[in-house]
């Protein structure tokens, strides 16, 4: 089964290109433009594409195979090529295929020599396709576990999706920020003094599929792929909190609207400390914060290790920073 | 003559010593005891080699560890030159101790210069050399032999196997010469038999390529002991030779000779799969355990080696997709496709190594992963395979090595594709340029595996700029004065031409005809006071065909020639070594010659006018590099961001050293006399820039001067270098010589730097007090120098000054002192 226009593996070189069906060629017209059919992958010119599939012909090219069978080419099926050779850009559309459903991740795998297995194994079946041996079975092989791993060919899709996006911003947010450096470098020549914008290259972990339990490697439901790890999804990331889940409430007052205080009420009347954007709201719950605070703390409690802890950490920290010797010992 | 240093007995193989050589003897010794990297310049001419080699043989036979030096030169003159001086030495050794040392010295170079069988040594090309050589001597044509196949092998290098592994050559130095010598004579491959012994040497001398390019150095210097001392000498260059050796250029005539190599090898595979499939199910379980190639009997005869891995991942098995040997094939013609692909694009691109993956990533799937493994599992399929033809596949292997550079490194390296060769030209010629910026990622290794590197040169200034460029600390960075009788060269700076015109080969004057009329009348004048050979250097080989002809038009060389034949070097390296044949003969005809020739060119480098071969040497314009080129824009902005150098630092870093070295050509020891100009506004600045060596001989009133006043004094310089050296300076210089000393004036300087010492008590540097000058030099360059210059200064600070000056170190404890107190 050999397909003509793969003969030679490769196309002959652009200089002078003919179309097969109406003999035109790019040495008497510059423009002329080549589509390939991506069923049989024979080569014609974009004149050629339109008329044949407007009045609904199979492929021209002799000895088609496709053609022989009576398949008839939609205009969609016909596309620019993009390699130069025809067989690497058929492989190419066999792997996209085929990598769309085997798209298992290495973190799903439970040993490094399994996903390499499976690597090996997903390699396999698309040379087989490639080469066209064993089409049946494999297609079969790859319908079954089409069906069996839907939830997760889906998922995992998304999570390419996802980091291809991440990535793709994070690489504009790098150029930007060269070029931002690269324009202050050359402002300020002389003294630069500019300020390093550090690329944000926090590893894209987010979204990485969490292990739940170490039962050991187990398989798909179809069957197909061996040595997988039980996985489920991550939770969504948490929004930051500054204060580390301390609690806010106000237990011992409520704030009202206004306090009377004689110290304030020049300032009140006065646009200037408004136009400033003072809050008065603000000055007074930060006033009686102050005035409350540590009334429902206990410091034996906290000792023995009952109260929460964020505030023992928080109560370390400020010990240590209350003995100005000892920080300044560990200088030397 | 014999003497000590602290208490390591050093033999030196001459009667004289120069206080240069003896100074850089001693801070060899201070930074091999200290372990460590150092950068020492010393002038040119003035014996480094030899007392570089003298310093670590003593030290090397004193201690009992017996450290293995390993000696790192350029060109293969200079690596002959370097063991004739070696072989010299043990002799000299031997005669003054009375016995012959166990010693072995070896030097290494490619096999076509010490190839001995009868057909394959007279190939031309290297490459073919190496290749047919291999077809000879490869593991498995010795394994068919032993089978009784009847195949053609080396006699020269099956010899071998009848010999001691450990005793192929006897104990002694042998030079390249002799060692062909030896092979002739016994039958034995000399490449082999160097390569074989490596392990077993005290000195190992060959070229920098053996270390730093990852391809070679993965062979041949794998077995190399941490403890080594490595030294590269004339190491002004050694950035470049980094970046060099990490860069690929790709043609679209390479990738389709790797297609076919591509397709070779499926042909070989479907060959071997029918022959004898066990091979590749072998090689293929190896793979699938994760097992190194295992048989490191064959390593030497490997053709391909990996470029710089991070250890991590070479011992990680190779990914489940490329294990197959026709999945691997299929691989590599995808790759290969993807990239003809982006050799269509008619514009030019720029891209970093994670883009180019993504894009990669998008159209083809091939993964970061296996293409990390890509020349790593291309060596181990042809090792299978047995290929002998293996310059076919050369173009394969680039790709492959391209392929795991680009996905080992996300940083120090750009892909930049131009389709163009010039900015005129219509007809597309893509090259794709996967260039290295990163000088120190080829380094790194070496600096990582020994414990004392030391770069070493005649030109080496500023001294700063190396560490940080290379990404590495030293214990000590030195730059030695010449010491001399008297005044034996005049550097001057010449800022303006007769008429007071400024000259500056800068890019808005330079075709300036007052300007080029400018240095047409200077060259004049030369010619006319100086006598024998005169050398000019452009700074490219454009502005020289330029102004070249200027001066025809101008009847400027009508003049000349009345004085001084002219002879010009061209890029062809045959018509230039024709000019320089000439011209050496014009020079001893008595007349004189004028070789003009350009400041990056091979005459710049390694090429040596001492005496009546270079009397004056010209620098015509600063030899600043092309700066539209991309590649140097992109190796500038990474120096810039990731390494806070300059660009205008660089570049005028870059053009003082090329300047440097070409002054460096005429004076080439210490008996030798010569005039350097520097002909160009803008060196007037940079002198703080130039080797301490010239910078210190150049006085104030040598700078800024007018060709009229730079001719006056060349006239005087002549005149009076011309009267023989008066006999009684030296008695009046104290007894001992001012620019050599024998064993005596030797033993009373340092019983005189002792005493001091004694005195001095608390630094404990003998130099310190010795060289106040020293000092004083350092600090009037800080002074006097623009911005930039304090700056690198300020950033060697911790190095040097804290090495060189016990008061400064004592009084920055007390300001961190002081500071501590304030802040509690």
């Amino acid at each position: 089964m050999v397909m003509s226009g793969m003969q030679n593996g490769h196309i002959a070189s652009e200089a002078d290109d003919i179309c097969p069906v109406c003999k035109n060629s790019t040495y008497l017209q510059k423009n002329l433009r080549f589509k390939i059919n991506t069923k049989c992958y024979h080569r014609i010119c974009e004149g050629c594409v339109d008329r044949i599939t407007s009045t609904q012909k199979k492929c021209p090219i002799a000895g088609c195979t496709f053609a022989a069978r009576g398949v008839i080419p939609r205009r969609g099926e016909y596309r620019v090529q993009t390699f130069e050779d025809l067989a690497i850009e058929r492989e190419v559309d066999i792997r996209k295929r085929v990598m769309a459903i085997l798209n298992r991740r290495e973190e799903e795998f439970y040993s490094k020599r399994a996903w390499d297995d499976f690597l090996e194994q997903r390699e396999e079946l698309i040379m087989n396709l490639v080469l066209k041996t064993d089409v049946k079975k494999t297609e079969a092989t790859l319908s079954k576990y089409k069906e069996a791993n839907a939830d997760s060919i889906k998922a995992n899709a998304a999570l390419e999706r996802n980091a291809a996006a991440q990535f793709e911003s994070r690489q504009t947010l790098q150029k930007e920020q060269a070029n931002l450096r690269r324009q202050a470098a050359q402002q300020t020549y002389e003294d630069d003094r500019f300020h390093t914008l550090t690329a944000g290259s926090r590893d894209v972990k987010a979204g990485a599929m969490e292990v739940i339990h170490d039962d050991g490697p187990v398989s798909d439901p179809s069957g197909l792929v061996k040595g997988l790890r039980k996985l489920r999804p991550p939770s969504p990331e948490k929004v930051y909190d500054p204060f580390m889940g301390m609690a806010t409430t106000r237990d011992y007052y409520g704030l009202q609207a206004d306090y009377p205080s004689m110290r304030l009420t020049k300032a009140k009347n006065d646009t200037r400390t408004r136009a400033g954007g003072f809050d008065f709201q603000a000055y007074y719950d930060e006033s009686l914060l102050r005035a409350f605070a540590g009334l429902g703390c206990f410091i034996d409690k906290e000792k023995t290790g009952q109260g929460p802890p964020a505030t023992r950490e928080l109560a370390t920290v400020v010990a240590a920073e209350s003995l100005p010797g000892r920080i300044n010992d560990e200088v030397f | 003559m014999k003497f000590y240093i602290d208490d390591l007995p050093v033999l030196f193989p001459y009667p004289r010593i120069y206080p240069e050589q003896y100074d850089y003897m001693c801070d060899l010794k201070k930074t091999l005891e200290a372990g460590g990297h150092c950068v020492l310049e010393m002038p040119s001419g003035t014996g480094k080699t030899v007392s570089l080699l003298s310093l670590i043989v003593a030290y090397q036979q004193h201690y009992p560890e017996k450290r293995k030096l390993i000696y790192c030169s350029r060109t293969m003159s200079e690596i002959e030159k370097a063991l004739a001086e070696l072989k010299a030495l043990m002799k000299y050794r031997s005669e003054q101790l009375g016995i012959v040392e166990e010693f072995r010295g070896l030097g290494l170079t490619s096999r076509k210069n010490l190839c001995l069988h009868p057909s394959v040594k007279r190939e031309k090309s290297g490459a073919v050399v190496d290749a047919r050589c291999r077809s000879l001597t490869a593991g498995f044509i010795k394994e068919k032999k032993e089978r009784g196949e009847d195949v053609e092998s080396c006699i020269y290098h099956d010899n071998l196997d009848l010999l001691e592994p450990h005793n192929l050559v006897p104990p002694g130095v042998f030079t390249l010469d002799g060692l062909l010598r030896y092979g002739e004579q016994h039958k034995q491959c000399p490449y082999f038999s160097a390569r074989r012994m490596m392990s077993f040497c005290n000195v190992i001398i060959y070229s920098y390529h053996y270390l730093l390019d990852p391809k070679i150095a993965e062979r041949v210097s794998k077995e190399l002991s941490k403890d080594c001392i490595v030294v590269f000498d004339e190491a002004h260059n050694i950035d470049n030779v980094c970046i060099e050796s990490l860069s690929i250029d790709l043609t679209e005539d390479s990738l389709r000779k790797a297609t076919r190599g591509a397709h070779n090898l499926e042909r070989k595979i479907e060959e071997m799969k029918s022959s004898d499939e066990e091979k590749l199910q072998n090689e293929y379980q190896k793979l699938v355990e994760g097992l190194r190639q295992a048989d490191e009997a064959r390593a030497e005869d490997a053709f391909m080696a990996n470029p710089a891995l991070p250890d991590d991942l070479l011992k990680e098995a190779v990914p489940g997709n490329i294990r197959r040997a026709e999945h691997f094939v299929a691989f590599l013609k995808r790759f290969i496709e993807y990239l003809k692909t982006r050799m269509k694009v008619l514009y030019v691109i720029q891209e970093t190594p994670p883009s180019f993956l993504a894009h990669l990533k998008d159209l083809t799937f091939i993964e970061r992963k296996p293409l990390r493994f890509c020349a790593e599992r291309l060596t181990s399929l042809v090792r299978t395979l047995e290929l002998t033809n293996i310059e076919d596949y050369q173009p394969l292997q680039e790709v492959a090595t391209f392929a795991t550079l680009a996905a080992t490194y996300d940083t120090g390296f750009l892909l930049i594709l131009e389709p163009y060769e010039s900015e005129q030209a219509t007809v597309p010629n893509p090259i794709l340029h996967f260039t290295c910026l990163d000088a120190s990622i080829a380094i790194k290794p070496v600096f990582e595996r020994f414990s004392s590197v030391i770069i070493t040169s005649g030109t080496i200034s500023p001294l700063e700029m190396y560490p940080k460029m290379l990404n590495f600390s030293t214990v000590l960075q030195e730059s030695y004065p010449m010491s001399l009788e008297r005044r034996s060269f005049l550097p001057m700076i010449v800022t303006r031409g007769s008429d007071q015109q400024t000259i500056s080969s800068g890019f808005q004057i330079r075709s300036d005809l007052g300007v080029v009329r400018n240095y047409g009348n200077l060259l004049f004048e030369f010619a006319k006071i100086t006598p024998d050979g005169i050398v000019v250097f452009f700074p490219s080989y454009l502005y020289m065909e330029q102004i070249i002809s200027m001066w025809q038009g101008a009847g400027i060389l009508d003049q000349i020639w009345n004085y001084k034949l002219l002879l010009v070097e061209t890029p062809d390296a045959q018509e230039t070594s024709l000019a320089l044949e000439t011209y050496r003969t014009a020079c001893d005809s008595g007349k004189g010659a004028i070789l003009l020739c350009v400041a990056r060119g091979k005459v710049s480098e390694g090429i040596d006018f001492d005496h009546h071969f270079g009397r004056t040497v010209i620098c015509i314009g600063a030899p600043f590099q092309y700066t539209e080129s991309r590649i140097l824009k992109a190796r500038l902005e990474f120096l810039r961001e990731t390494y806070r150098i300059k660009e205008t630092d660089f570049l005028s870093f870059d053009a003082m050293r090329h300047a440097a070295q070409c002054l460096g050509r005429v004076l080439r020891g210490k008996d030798d006399y010569g005039i350097m100009v520097l002909a160009d506004r803008r060196f007037q600045r940079k002198r703080n820039q130039l080797p301490r060596w010239i910078a210190d001989a150049m006085t104030d009133a040598e700078t800024g001067l007018s060709t009229d006043m730079a001719v006056g004094m060349a006239k005087k310089f002549l005149r009076s270098i011309a009267q023989p050296l008066p006999k009684t300076s030296r008695e009046m210089s104290g007894g001992k010589g001012k620019d050599s000393w024998s064993l005596q004036d030797l033993e009373s300087v340092q019983a005189e730097r002792r005493s001091r010492r004694g005195e001095g008590g608390h630094t404990g540097r003998d130099e310190d007090e010795d060289r106040p000058h020293d000092m004083q030099g350092v600090n009037n360059k800080n002074g006097t120098g623009n911005g930039h210059v304090g700056e690198i200064d300020r950033a060697m600070e911790p190095t040097s000054n804290y090495m060189r000056n016990g008061l400064d170190e004592f009084d920055e404890g007390i300001d961190d002192d002081e500071l501590m107190r304030m802040e509690a």
